[in-house]
Protein backbone atom coordinates (compact mmCIF):
# COMPACT_ATOMS: atom_id res chain seq x y z
CA UNK A 1 0.00 0.00 0.00
CA UNK A 2 1.39 3.42 -0.93
CA UNK A 3 0.68 6.74 0.82
CA UNK A 4 -1.97 7.85 -1.68
CA UNK A 5 -3.90 4.61 -1.26
CA UNK A 6 -3.54 4.83 2.52
CA UNK A 7 -4.85 8.42 2.71
CA UNK A 8 -7.72 7.57 0.37
CA UNK A 9 -8.65 4.70 2.64
CA UNK A 10 -8.35 6.87 5.74
CA UNK A 11 -11.06 9.17 4.34
CA UNK A 12 -13.41 6.19 4.28
CA UNK A 13 -12.60 5.40 7.91
CA UNK A 14 -13.22 8.97 9.03
CA UNK A 15 -14.63 8.89 12.55
CA UNK A 16 -13.92 5.20 13.07
CA UNK A 17 -11.42 3.85 15.57
CA UNK A 18 -10.88 0.43 14.11
CA UNK A 19 -8.80 0.25 10.97
CA UNK A 20 -8.00 -2.71 8.67
CA UNK A 21 -4.70 -4.41 9.22
CA UNK A 22 -3.02 -3.21 6.02
CA UNK A 23 -3.77 0.39 6.96
CA UNK A 24 -2.48 -0.06 10.48
CA UNK A 25 0.70 -1.62 9.12
CA UNK A 26 1.31 1.30 6.73
CA UNK A 27 0.66 3.84 9.48
CA UNK A 28 3.28 2.22 11.68
CA UNK A 29 5.84 2.62 8.92
CA UNK A 30 4.89 6.04 7.50
CA UNK A 31 5.16 9.25 9.53
CA UNK A 32 3.50 11.34 6.85
CA UNK A 33 0.38 9.14 6.80
CA UNK A 34 0.45 8.95 10.58
CA UNK A 35 0.32 12.74 10.70
CA UNK A 36 -2.50 12.70 8.15
CA UNK A 37 -4.40 10.24 10.35
CA UNK A 38 -3.99 12.51 13.39
CA UNK A 39 -5.37 15.43 11.38
CA UNK A 40 -8.35 13.37 10.29
CA UNK A 41 -9.02 12.21 13.85
CA UNK A 42 -8.90 15.79 15.17
CA UNK A 43 -11.33 16.81 12.46
CA UNK A 44 -13.70 13.97 13.34
CA UNK A 45 -13.68 15.09 16.95
CA UNK A 46 -14.41 18.67 15.93
CA UNK A 47 -17.31 17.45 13.83
CA UNK A 48 -19.11 16.37 16.99
CA UNK A 49 -21.83 13.79 17.07
CA UNK A 50 -25.49 13.59 16.23
CA UNK A 51 -26.38 14.64 19.79
CA UNK A 52 -25.01 18.12 19.08
CA UNK A 53 -27.97 18.61 16.75
CA UNK A 54 -30.70 17.17 18.96
CA UNK A 55 -33.66 19.34 19.95
CA UNK A 56 -34.55 19.73 23.62
CA UNK A 57 -37.04 17.48 25.40
CA UNK A 58 -39.79 20.11 25.40
CA UNK A 59 -39.64 20.37 21.60
CA UNK A 60 -39.75 16.58 21.29
CA UNK A 61 -42.75 16.35 23.62
CA UNK A 62 -44.55 19.06 21.68
CA UNK A 63 -43.87 17.34 18.38
CA UNK A 64 -44.95 13.92 19.63
CA UNK A 65 -48.28 15.46 20.70
CA UNK A 66 -48.62 17.25 17.40
CA UNK A 67 -48.02 14.01 15.47
CA UNK A 68 -50.51 12.21 17.66
CA UNK A 69 -53.09 14.89 16.94
CA UNK A 70 -52.39 14.81 13.20
CA UNK A 71 -52.82 11.03 13.08
CA UNK A 72 -56.03 11.34 15.11
CA UNK A 73 -57.40 13.88 12.67
CA UNK A 74 -56.36 11.78 9.70
CA UNK A 75 -58.07 8.72 11.10
CA UNK A 76 -61.25 10.63 11.84
CA UNK A 77 -61.26 12.27 8.45
CA UNK A 78 -60.80 15.78 9.78
CA UNK A 79 -57.84 16.37 7.54
CA UNK A 80 -58.35 16.04 3.85
CA UNK A 81 -55.66 16.07 1.27
CA UNK A 82 -55.22 18.98 -1.11
CA UNK A 83 -56.79 16.86 -3.83
CA UNK A 84 -59.92 16.26 -1.75
CA UNK A 85 -60.26 19.93 -0.86
CA UNK A 86 -60.21 20.75 -4.55
CA UNK A 87 -62.83 18.13 -5.19
CA UNK A 88 -65.24 19.72 -2.72
CA UNK A 89 -64.91 23.10 -4.41
CA UNK A 90 -65.43 21.86 -7.96
CA UNK A 91 -69.31 21.88 -7.97
CA UNK A 92 -69.40 25.35 -6.38
CA UNK A 93 -66.86 26.70 -8.85
CA UNK A 94 -68.76 25.13 -11.76
CA UNK A 95 -72.05 26.65 -10.55
CA UNK A 96 -70.48 30.10 -10.21
CA UNK A 97 -68.90 29.90 -13.66
CA UNK A 98 -72.20 28.71 -15.17
CA UNK A 99 -74.12 31.53 -13.48
CA UNK A 100 -71.66 34.17 -14.65
CA UNK A 101 -71.65 32.69 -18.17
CA UNK A 102 -75.43 32.63 -18.45
CA UNK A 103 -75.71 36.16 -17.04
CA UNK A 104 -73.18 37.41 -19.56
CA UNK A 105 -74.93 35.71 -22.45
CA UNK A 106 -78.27 37.10 -21.28
CA UNK A 107 -76.85 40.58 -20.94
CA UNK A 108 -75.30 40.48 -24.41
CA UNK A 109 -78.55 39.16 -25.87
CA UNK A 110 -80.59 41.97 -24.32
CA UNK A 111 -78.00 44.55 -25.35
CA UNK A 112 -78.07 43.33 -28.93
CA UNK A 113 -81.89 43.39 -28.92
CA UNK A 114 -81.93 47.01 -27.75
CA UNK A 115 -79.44 48.05 -30.41
CA UNK A 116 -81.42 46.23 -33.02
CA UNK A 117 -84.61 47.94 -31.92
CA UNK A 118 -82.95 51.33 -32.01
CA UNK A 119 -81.39 50.77 -35.40
CA UNK A 120 -84.44 49.36 -37.09
CA UNK A 121 -87.20 51.52 -38.30
CA UNK A 122 -90.43 50.03 -37.18
CA UNK A 123 -93.14 49.88 -39.83
CA UNK A 124 -95.72 51.29 -37.47
CA UNK A 125 -93.68 54.39 -36.67
CA UNK A 126 -93.26 57.22 -39.02
CA UNK A 127 -89.82 58.05 -40.31
CA UNK A 128 -90.14 61.56 -39.03
CA UNK A 129 -90.73 60.42 -35.51
CA UNK A 130 -87.65 58.17 -35.76
CA UNK A 131 -85.47 60.86 -37.14
CA UNK A 132 -86.70 63.38 -34.60
CA UNK A 133 -86.06 61.07 -31.70
CA UNK A 134 -82.61 60.19 -32.89
CA UNK A 135 -81.72 63.69 -33.96
CA UNK A 136 -80.37 62.42 -37.23
CA UNK A 137 -78.62 64.48 -39.81
CA UNK A 138 -79.19 64.43 -43.55
CA UNK A 139 -76.30 62.00 -44.05
CA UNK A 140 -77.90 59.44 -41.75
CA UNK A 141 -81.03 58.97 -43.76
CA UNK A 142 -79.62 56.68 -46.48
CA UNK A 143 -78.20 54.43 -43.77
CA UNK A 144 -81.54 54.30 -42.01
CA UNK A 145 -83.25 53.38 -45.22
CA UNK A 146 -80.59 50.82 -45.99
CA UNK A 147 -81.04 49.29 -42.56
CA UNK A 148 -84.77 49.26 -43.06
CA UNK A 149 -84.51 47.56 -46.44
CA UNK A 150 -82.05 44.96 -45.13
CA UNK A 151 -84.61 43.98 -42.50
CA UNK A 152 -87.57 44.10 -44.91
CA UNK A 153 -86.14 42.76 -48.09
CA UNK A 154 -89.38 42.52 -50.05
CA UNK A 155 -90.87 45.78 -51.30
CA UNK A 156 -89.08 47.73 -48.65
CA UNK A 157 -89.30 51.06 -50.42
CA UNK A 158 -93.01 50.62 -51.13
CA UNK A 159 -93.71 49.73 -47.55
CA UNK A 160 -91.80 52.73 -46.38
CA UNK A 161 -93.59 55.13 -48.68
CA UNK A 162 -96.96 53.52 -48.08
CA UNK A 163 -96.62 53.95 -44.37
CA UNK A 164 -95.76 57.60 -44.62
CA UNK A 165 -98.39 60.24 -44.22
CA UNK A 166 -98.48 63.30 -46.40
CA UNK A 167 -97.23 65.28 -43.49
CA UNK A 168 -94.26 62.96 -43.20
CA UNK A 169 -93.38 63.33 -46.85
CA UNK A 170 -93.62 67.10 -46.71
CA UNK A 171 -91.39 67.18 -43.68
CA UNK A 172 -88.86 65.00 -45.39
CA UNK A 173 -88.81 67.02 -48.56
CA UNK A 174 -88.44 70.19 -46.58
CA UNK A 175 -85.75 69.13 -44.17
CA UNK A 176 -83.79 66.32 -45.89
CA UNK A 177 -82.24 65.74 -49.25
CA UNK A 178 -84.32 62.66 -50.02
CA UNK A 179 -85.69 63.47 -53.43
CA UNK A 180 -83.57 60.90 -55.28
CA UNK A 181 -84.28 58.09 -52.86
CA UNK A 182 -88.00 58.59 -52.69
CA UNK B 1 -29.52 0.93 21.97
CA UNK B 2 -29.04 -1.81 24.57
CA UNK B 3 -30.13 -5.35 23.83
CA UNK B 4 -33.05 -5.17 26.26
CA UNK B 5 -34.01 -1.81 24.79
CA UNK B 6 -33.86 -3.33 21.35
CA UNK B 7 -36.17 -6.17 22.40
CA UNK B 8 -38.62 -3.68 23.88
CA UNK B 9 -38.34 -1.48 20.80
CA UNK B 10 -39.15 -4.44 18.55
CA UNK B 11 -42.18 -5.22 20.70
CA UNK B 12 -43.41 -1.66 20.28
CA UNK B 13 -42.98 -1.94 16.52
CA UNK B 14 -45.05 -5.12 16.48
CA UNK B 15 -47.72 -3.55 18.67
CA UNK B 16 -47.77 -0.42 16.53
CA UNK B 17 -48.20 -2.57 13.44
CA UNK B 18 -51.26 -4.04 15.13
CA UNK B 19 -52.67 -0.54 15.46
CA UNK B 20 -51.44 0.36 18.96
CA UNK B 21 -51.02 4.14 18.86
CA UNK B 22 -49.45 4.31 22.30
CA UNK B 23 -46.67 1.98 21.20
CA UNK B 24 -46.14 4.10 18.11
CA UNK B 25 -45.87 7.26 20.24
CA UNK B 26 -43.11 5.59 22.26
CA UNK B 27 -41.22 4.85 19.05
CA UNK B 28 -41.70 8.45 17.90
CA UNK B 29 -40.36 9.73 21.22
CA UNK B 30 -37.17 7.68 20.85
CA UNK B 31 -36.61 8.45 17.19
CA UNK B 32 -37.66 12.09 17.13
CA UNK B 33 -34.26 13.53 18.12
CA UNK B 34 -32.16 11.73 15.49
CA UNK B 35 -34.78 12.42 12.83
CA UNK B 36 -34.91 16.16 13.58
CA UNK B 37 -31.09 16.23 13.72
CA UNK B 38 -31.09 14.67 10.26
CA UNK B 39 -33.75 16.89 8.70
CA UNK B 40 -32.08 19.95 10.27
CA UNK B 41 -28.68 19.12 8.81
CA UNK B 42 -30.23 18.35 5.44
CA UNK B 43 -32.44 21.44 5.19
CA UNK B 44 -30.51 23.92 7.38
CA UNK B 45 -33.79 25.32 8.65
CA UNK B 46 -35.29 24.33 11.98
CA UNK B 47 -38.93 25.03 11.03
CA UNK B 48 -38.67 22.98 7.85
CA UNK B 49 -36.78 20.30 9.79
CA UNK B 50 -39.63 19.98 12.29
CA UNK B 51 -42.25 19.88 9.53
CA UNK B 52 -40.33 17.18 7.69
CA UNK B 53 -39.86 15.17 10.87
CA UNK B 54 -43.59 15.32 11.51
CA UNK B 55 -44.36 14.29 7.92
CA UNK B 56 -41.89 11.42 8.29
CA UNK B 57 -43.61 9.95 11.34
CA UNK B 58 -47.11 10.42 9.94
CA UNK B 59 -46.00 8.62 6.76
CA UNK B 60 -44.36 5.92 8.90
CA UNK B 61 -47.64 5.34 10.75
CA UNK B 62 -49.62 5.21 7.53
CA UNK B 63 -47.19 2.73 5.97
CA UNK B 64 -46.35 0.59 8.99
CA UNK B 65 -47.94 -2.43 7.37
CA UNK B 66 -45.33 -2.33 4.61
CA UNK B 67 -42.44 -2.65 7.07
CA UNK B 68 -41.42 -6.28 6.87
CA UNK B 69 -38.45 -6.25 9.20
CA UNK B 70 -35.91 -6.99 6.47
CA UNK B 71 -33.93 -3.88 7.44
CA UNK B 72 -33.68 -2.17 10.82
CA UNK B 73 -36.77 -0.15 11.68
CA UNK B 74 -34.61 2.96 12.18
CA UNK B 75 -33.21 2.58 8.67
CA UNK B 76 -36.74 2.25 7.30
CA UNK B 77 -37.68 5.53 9.01
CA UNK B 78 -34.42 7.13 7.80
CA UNK B 79 -35.41 6.14 4.28
CA UNK B 80 -38.76 7.92 4.67
CA UNK B 81 -37.00 10.98 6.12
CA UNK B 82 -34.46 10.87 3.28
CA UNK B 83 -37.22 10.94 0.67
CA UNK B 84 -38.98 13.78 2.47
CA UNK B 85 -35.73 15.78 2.64
CA UNK B 86 -34.77 15.18 -0.98
CA UNK B 87 -38.27 16.14 -2.15
CA UNK B 88 -38.06 19.29 -0.03
CA UNK B 89 -34.64 20.17 -1.45
CA UNK B 90 -35.88 19.52 -4.96
CA UNK B 91 -38.76 21.93 -4.42
CA UNK B 92 -36.72 24.58 -2.65
CA UNK B 93 -33.84 24.28 -5.12
CA UNK B 94 -30.64 25.99 -4.16
CA UNK B 95 -32.39 28.74 -2.23
CA UNK B 96 -32.28 27.15 1.17
CA UNK B 97 -33.88 29.38 3.76
CA UNK B 98 -30.92 29.44 6.16
CA UNK B 99 -31.84 30.42 9.69
CA UNK B 100 -28.37 31.31 10.94
CA UNK B 101 -28.11 27.92 12.60
CA UNK B 102 -30.08 28.99 15.60
CA UNK B 103 -29.86 26.72 18.60
CA UNK B 104 -32.14 23.74 18.55
CA UNK B 105 -31.03 22.74 22.00
CA UNK B 106 -30.10 25.24 24.68
CA UNK B 107 -27.59 23.68 27.07
CA UNK B 108 -27.68 24.58 30.75
CA UNK B 109 -23.94 25.16 30.66
CA UNK B 110 -23.28 28.45 28.78
CA UNK B 111 -19.67 27.62 27.86
CA UNK B 112 -20.72 24.20 26.59
CA UNK B 113 -23.54 25.79 24.64
CA UNK B 114 -21.11 28.25 23.05
CA UNK B 115 -18.91 25.39 21.86
CA UNK B 116 -21.96 23.53 20.63
CA UNK B 117 -23.15 26.55 18.69
CA UNK B 118 -19.75 26.97 17.07
CA UNK B 119 -19.67 23.31 16.13
CA UNK B 120 -23.15 23.47 14.65
CA UNK B 121 -22.29 26.59 12.69
CA UNK B 122 -19.16 24.96 11.29
CA UNK B 123 -20.81 21.69 10.34
CA UNK B 124 -24.06 23.14 9.02
CA UNK B 125 -22.13 25.73 7.03
CA UNK B 126 -19.97 22.98 5.57
CA UNK B 127 -22.90 20.67 4.82
CA UNK B 128 -24.80 23.47 3.09
CA UNK B 129 -22.04 23.57 0.48
CA UNK B 130 -22.16 19.83 -0.22
CA UNK B 131 -24.21 18.42 -3.07
CA UNK B 132 -27.36 16.74 -1.72
CA UNK B 133 -26.18 13.16 -2.21
CA UNK B 134 -22.82 13.80 -0.51
CA UNK B 135 -24.63 15.57 2.32
CA UNK B 136 -26.95 12.62 2.75
CA UNK B 137 -24.21 9.98 2.73
CA UNK B 138 -22.10 12.06 5.16
CA UNK B 139 -25.11 12.37 7.48
CA UNK B 140 -26.05 8.71 7.35
CA UNK B 141 -22.54 7.30 7.74
CA UNK B 142 -20.83 9.75 10.08
CA UNK B 143 -23.71 10.90 12.27
CA UNK B 144 -26.17 8.01 12.01
CA UNK B 145 -23.41 5.36 11.86
CA UNK B 146 -25.07 3.35 9.11
CA UNK B 147 -22.71 1.07 7.21
CA UNK B 148 -21.98 1.79 3.57
CA UNK B 149 -23.95 -1.34 2.67
CA UNK B 150 -26.98 -0.10 4.60
CA UNK B 151 -26.74 3.31 2.93
CA UNK B 152 -26.48 1.67 -0.49
CA UNK B 153 -29.61 -0.34 0.30
CA UNK B 154 -31.43 2.70 1.69
CA UNK B 155 -30.60 5.02 -1.19
CA UNK B 156 -30.65 2.44 -3.96
CA UNK B 157 -27.12 3.39 -5.00
CA UNK B 158 -24.18 1.12 -5.77
CA UNK B 159 -21.83 0.45 -2.86
CA UNK B 160 -18.89 1.96 -4.77
CA UNK B 161 -20.87 5.12 -5.45
CA UNK B 162 -21.74 5.51 -1.79
CA UNK B 163 -18.08 5.11 -0.77
CA UNK B 164 -16.98 7.63 -3.39
CA UNK B 165 -19.60 10.14 -2.20
CA UNK B 166 -18.40 9.75 1.37
CA UNK B 167 -14.73 10.03 0.48
CA UNK B 168 -15.41 13.20 -1.52
CA UNK B 169 -17.44 14.68 1.33
CA UNK B 170 -14.63 14.05 3.85
CA UNK B 171 -12.00 15.44 1.49
CA UNK B 172 -14.10 18.61 1.20
CA UNK B 173 -14.60 18.72 4.97
CA UNK B 174 -10.82 18.55 5.47
CA UNK B 175 -10.23 21.27 2.87
CA UNK B 176 -12.89 23.50 4.47
CA UNK B 177 -11.50 22.95 7.96
CA UNK B 178 -7.95 23.76 6.78
CA UNK B 179 -9.14 26.86 4.94
CA UNK B 180 -11.18 28.18 7.87
CA UNK B 181 -8.86 26.88 10.56
CA UNK B 182 -11.68 25.52 12.67
CA UNK B 183 -10.38 22.02 13.30
CA UNK B 184 -7.35 23.09 15.33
Amino acid sequence: MNCKQCQNQLLLYFGQKELPEDLQKHLLECDSCKKYKEDIDALAEKSGSDQNFYPDDATVEQMVNSIDETINNLEHGKITTTKNIWHSYIPTAAAVILFIGLSLIGYLYVLKGNNHQQATINNSDSLIVQTENKDLSTEDLPFLLLEFTSENKENANDLLIDNMTDEDLKYLEKNFNVGEIL
Amino acid sequence: MLKTDRTLFNEWIEEAQNGNREAFSKIVKIMMKPIIAMTYKMTQNIDSAQDLAQDTFVAAWQNLATFQGKAKFENWVYRIATNKCLNYLKKEGKNLPLDNHKAIHASDDPSKEMLNRELRQNILGFMAQLPQQQRLVFELHFYKELTFEEIAQLTGKALGTVKTLYREAIAKLRATALKKGWHR
